[in-house]
């Protein structure tokens, strides 16, 4: 408790409340230009917070992936265009609320339902890490390799429309992450030579060139792209009647978007699909749904921000990033010398209560920032392009160059953006290369260790409880992803 | 698409094999399973196997399109895709370009390009203000305040 007051201390601290001003106004933005998302602008802010403290680094960081949330929302009532994948389902009864002149109710409703369903996931977030990670302190080597295995199943969710190229986009992913000296043997693996490498793929660069230069290379190739206004704002505040007839929803959404976080890949869109099938199922009214309903709008924002709290678990607890997002938190995690996982429980609880309050703020000043700046966000669907992807492309070479004071990271980047063009213009989703490059050396090391304490025996993974559950989770998670596929449902995950 | 599958098939197959080629001469471990060469060779062949299940599928579609539908390959050959090529071989220029001629120049070359590359209209003053302020933001910004150090260029020297 005392570290928790502590923490309290630390978050209200003028640089960081001013942080995390900054991060929800950056999420915001990104969030509501349609194609940009928060994953994009976590992984070109990374490098920047190479310099910060940890606590402040991560205070800018998890405001943005809020914020980036919220944000896709806003488009997607006003212009019928999601800003985010997870947002695609608020266009349903959201788009219709703007037509008849209630977009504005139905951006507050979206941003109160997105900060509660934020705020619950808080708070099971904090309440489940601490015992999770001292059962994860426990781990060796094998339940390590099965936690990553796991992990890895979440190509499954985020293979985008074909499951064949997904999974082969994450075996890419896999061979990249093999690249530098081995961590047994002393010995370069696919160097060619090349001694930047030996440390392996820097991965903040690798995933700047994925996401930001290959969305940048996309947006050339489809050209200046202007949409025209069809929607008025109207009035921007609920009635009490309104905002009391979502409550119920909005708790749904939250709990369903925890849940989801918490399973890898699983991620915002499915979360707020699936809320938003539950609460038109459980809906007295379902034949309002998809003609501007207010809990259609309600129930998926919650499920889509609660994804955050329920997604940072795994990752700070176990180590393992579940979605891309995390993936890159993680790694700025990493840069800042703390690795995720239960040693950062038992070591590092100085940093871990910190990040648990900066969660909750950033919530109230998505909730104040979202009402504040509803007026001008509306309107950020209409940026022009042709100065956007300029800066985008230049904030991702100074983001790799700035972080190491290296061209050869500048040059990672360009080759990663090429190869994320490349392999999204056949519909190879990049998603699954970036979790791949930062789950593989944990799933190598832990599988290598494995096999060194069982002397080969690869039975040692169904002989140990832990690990067994976490091969049948595994194996249910994989099964259950396939047969929703094979029933139509099918997300792609940015 | 079908096309375009058979090419990234193939493409699978030939990285499969220089994967597992290329951990033909790492050391041997007491433990196979434990050896440096394990890990990329399962992804080699697993790899090498979903590249061929996409190019029977690839191939398999093509002989029933070809029997029946008049659907056509989608390539790689929208009228735009040039300036995305353009764009990517700019970039590459750059990176190599910025210890030659440094951030200033550089960075302002390639704003002004990118941005040409995406009006449809060019609008040449608007690109060249852009791309002055935008450099000169980011030079005082990371250069300056921040203390990053920014290449300078050789030929300044």
């Amino acid at each position: 408790m005392e570290g928790f007051l502590h923490s309290l201390v630390v978050i209200f601290q003028p640089v960081n409340i001013l942080l995390n001003i900054v991060g929800m106004f950056i999420g915001i933005l990104f969030g509501a230009i349609p194609g940009l998302t928060a994953t994009l602008a976590i992984s070109l802010l990374v490098p920047f917070t190479f310099g910060l403290p940890p606590i402040p680094s991560m205070i800018l960081l998890l405001s943005i992936y809020n914020g980036g949330m919220y944000g896709g929302s806003i488009t997607a009532v006003t212009i019928r265009t999601p800003g985010a994948p997870a947002n695609a389902v608020t266009v349903l009864d959201g788009y219709q609320l703007a037509l008849q002149g209630r977009a504005g109710t139905a951006i507050s409703i979206s941003l109160i339902a997105g900060t509660i369903g934020g705020l619950f996931s808080c708070l099971v977030m904090i309440f489940l890490s601490p015992p999770l990670s001292r059962i994860a302190l426990k781990f060796s080597p094998v339940e390590y390799f099965t936690v990553a295995l796991f992990g890895l199943s979440a190509i499954f969710a985020i293979s985008g429309r074909s499951l064949l190229k997904g999974t082969m986009s994450g075996i890419l992913g896999l061979i990249f992450s093999t690249v530098g000296m081995d961590e047994i043997l002393p010995i370069p693996r696919f160097t060619m030579g090349v001694k930047d490498i030996q440390a392996g793929i820097p991965f903040v660069p690798a995933v700047i060139g994925l996401f930001a230069f290959s969305e940048a290379f996309r947006l050339i190739e489809k050209g200046e792209i202007l949409t025209e206004i069809t929607s008025k704002i109207g009035k921007i505040l609920p009635t009490w009647k309104e905002f009391t007839g979502t409550i119920k929803e909005t708790i749904r959404g939250s709990v369903i978007g925890t849940w989801i976080g918490i399973l890898p890949g699983a991620g915002g869109t499915i979360a707020a699909f699936l809320a938003y099938g539950e609460t038109k199922r459980a809906s007295k009214h379902p034949e309002r749904f998809g003609k501007g309903e207010l809990n259609g709008v309600a129930s998926p924002e919650a499920a889509n921000n609660a994804v955050t709290g329920g997604a940072m678990i795994p990752m700070m607890t176990l180590g393992i990033p579940g979605d891309t997002v995390t993936a890159v938190l993680m790694s700025a995690l990493i840069i800042q010398g703390l690795q995720p996982g239960p040693f950062l429980f038992r070591d590092h609880m100085d940093v871990v209560y910190p990040i648990f309050s900066a969660m909750i703020l950033s919530n109230f000043i998505m909730l104040l920032m979202g009402f504040v700046l509803l007026p001008l966000t509306s309107h950020l669907a209409y940026v022009k392009k042709d100065v956007l992807v300029p800066i985008i492309a230049i904030f991702g070479i100074l983001g790799s160059f700035t972080m190491s004071g290296s061209l050869f990271y500048v040059g990672i980047a360009v080759f990663f953006g090429i190869i994320g063009y490349i392999l999204e213009r056949y519909d190879f989703p990049v998603a699954p290369v970036c979790l791949s490059l930062i789950l593989g050396p944990i799933a190598e090391n832990s599988l290598r260790q494995s096999m060194i304490m069982s002397r080969g025996d690869v039975t040692i993974f169904f002989t140990r409880p832990i690990s067994l559950i976490l091969i049948i989770l595994t194996v249910l998670s994989m099964t259950l992803l396939i047969t929703r596929r094979k029933k139509g449902v099918i997300i792609s995950e940015a | 698409m079908k096309r375009t599958e058979i090419i990234a098939s193939i493409l699978g197959l030939l990285l499969s094999l220089a994967t597992y080629w290329g951990t033909v001469y790492f050391p041997k471990f007491p433990t196979p399973l434990a050896g440096p060469e394990f890990f990329p060779r399962l992804l080699a062949i697993l790899l090498g196997v979903l590249s061929l299940v996409l190019l029977f599928r690839a191939l398999r579609k093509r002989v029933v399109s070809a029997e029946g539908s008049t659907e056509k390959d989608e390539a790689p050959g929208e009228p735009v895709f040039w300036k995305m090529v353009l764009a990517m071989g700019i970039s590459v220029l750059y990176f190599l370009g910025l210890s030659i001629f440094g951030f200033l120049i550089c960075t302002f070359s390639y704003f002004a390009f990118l941005m040409l590359l995406m009006q449809s209209k060019k609008k040449v003053l608007r690109t060249i203000i852009w791309s002055a302020a935008i450099t000169a933001v980011t030079y005082v910004t990371f250069g300056m305040v921040l203390r990053a150090t920014l290449p300078m260029g050789s030929i300044f020297r």
